[in-house]
């Protein structure tokens, strides 16, 4: 059969088609029509969607376990350290609270019993205690403090409010101070946590990879004392929550300007007016 | 700009502290001086217009297990094992030494340094460069390649990825 070239054989072509494809043809149009209309796709494309969606709910765990297992794992492992650094400083806020949380109910029972037991006007007017006052009338200033990497030794950042020697080499020579301590006591699982040398105190607070080292002059009471471990704790929390291992400037610029608001500024003395 | 820790190590008395002195603060002390101990210090070494920061830590004595606490070594990215050219008996335990150090340090690069260049010969040099393969000989004394030695390593820890310290 040849190409129809007179509108005579198109005609009689066009009516063959039909007679040949008319059932086809509606079949088609009812299929495009179905997939033109939301409604109708929705209708039955959602059922086998909703099949699958349970189907998978229903096996994910055999199914899918073992891979994410793998994937968290290895997630795990890559940043091991960021992970530590992130835990460590929570564990030490929650371990304080729960201890600082226990003494103060003691406390409260304590003074209550003394409350009960001993004359009220006479405790009422003492207020504080003779130690309490000495300790106020000599209060402690933080004067240096540095964040120091543990196996290195290298510097992370530090803030001073006196001029020292040069800092990399104090954070060197601490930390051998530190190793060489925590080494000749063979305490493996014990670490250095302070040097006092007259009214001078270095306080030193341990995390996993890096630990906090504070400068600090006169008498520190044990409250203050508490009030620093709760700042380092939250420093360590809320800046040093990631990887250390390749910081760069902007960290290092970082740490150096969040040292100078947590531990120094808060313990400046202004200058009296003349 | 990048900090680095660097640690000098071997005998007694083979000029770790004359090294770390003629690189410091460029003097040679003639009068013989134990260090006790660590001492800790560090230099700015430019390279190529990039500013390292070397902390090197001068360790004294023996590099064995014993004498010197195993954390002093850690955290480096380099160790400098300092010999003394006149007195073989301070190579004689140079493989053993560099193997403890690679136990501590496994990823750690090594730079095996004769030291008092100047006491000994030609000849001697050309000996014991057989015997121990150094990466430099040199003097203290006379701050013969010291410079070198410590720019060197200041230029690995600049080098990309495979070959930095």
């Amino acid at each position: 059969m040849g190409t129809p070239t007179t509108a005579k054989d198109k005609y009689l072509l066009e009516q063959l088609r039909e007679a040949l494809l008319h059932d086809d043809r509606q079949e088609l149009a009812e299929l495009r029509h179905i997939l033109n209309t939301r409604k109708e796709l929705e209708e039955r494309v959602n059922p086998i969607i909703e099949e699958h969606l349970l189907e998978l709910e229903q096996n994910f765990p055999d199914t899918y376990i073992q891979v994410v297992q793998k994937v968290v794992d290895r997630r795990l492992k890559q940043k091991q350290d960021e992970l530590i650094n992130i835990i460590y400083p929570r564990l030490g806020i929650m371990v304080r609270k729960y201890i600082s949380d226990e003494i103060r109910m003691w406390m409260e029972r304590l003074q209550e019993n003394i409350r009960r037991t001993s004359n009220s006007v006479f405790w009422w007017k003492r207020r504080k205690s003779a130690a309490e006052i000495i300790i106020d009338s000599s209060r402690s200033k933080v004067e240096e403090v540095y964040v120091i990497s543990h196996e290195s030794g290298l510097l992370l950042g530090s803030a001073s409010s006196v001029e020292t020697v040069d800092k990399d080499m104090i954070a060197g020579m601490l930390t051998a101070i530190k190793a060489f301590v925590e080494d000749a006591f063979k305490r493996t699982d014990e670490e250095l946590q302070g040097i006092r040398y007259g009214a001078y105190e270095i306080i030193i607070h341990n995390f996993f990879n890096y630990y906090i080292a504070i400068a600090a002059t006169g008498s520190i009471s044990e409250q203050e004392r508490d009030e620093l471990a709760d700042k380092i704790l939250e420093f360590a929390a809320n800046e040093l929550n990631h990887d250390l291992q390749e910081p760069d400037p902007v960290f290092y610029a970082r740490i150096r300007r969040q040292l100078e608001a947590y531990f120094i500024a808060p313990y400046k003395i202004e200058a009296p007016n003349d | 700009m990048i900090s680095k820790k660097v640690v000098i190590t071997g005998h007694f008395g083979v000029g770790k502290t004359s090294l770390f002195n003629r690189f410091i603060s460029n003097t040679f002390n003639e009068k013989y001086l134990t260090t006790i101990g660590v001492r800790v210090d560090k230099k700015m070494v430019e390279i190529d217009g990039q500013e390292v920061s070397l902390v090197i830590w001068d360790l004294a004595g023996e590099v064995s297990q014993e004498k010197v606490p195993r954390s002093y070594f850690l955290g480096a990215s380099a160790v400098i094992y300092v010999f003394d050219l006149s007195r073989p008996a301070t190579f004689s335990r140079l493989e053993d030494d560099l193997q403890y150090i690679q136990t501590v340090l496994p990823n750690v690069q090594i730079r095996k340094v004769g030291n008092k260049k100047d006491l000994v010969t030609n000849e001697t040099l050309q000996n014991i460069h057989q015997q121990t393969s150094p990466h430099y000989f040199t003097s203290a004394r006379t701050g013969e390649n010291v410079q070198e030695l410590f720019q060197n390593i200041a230029r690995a820890m600049l080098a990309p990825a495979p070959d930095r310290l």
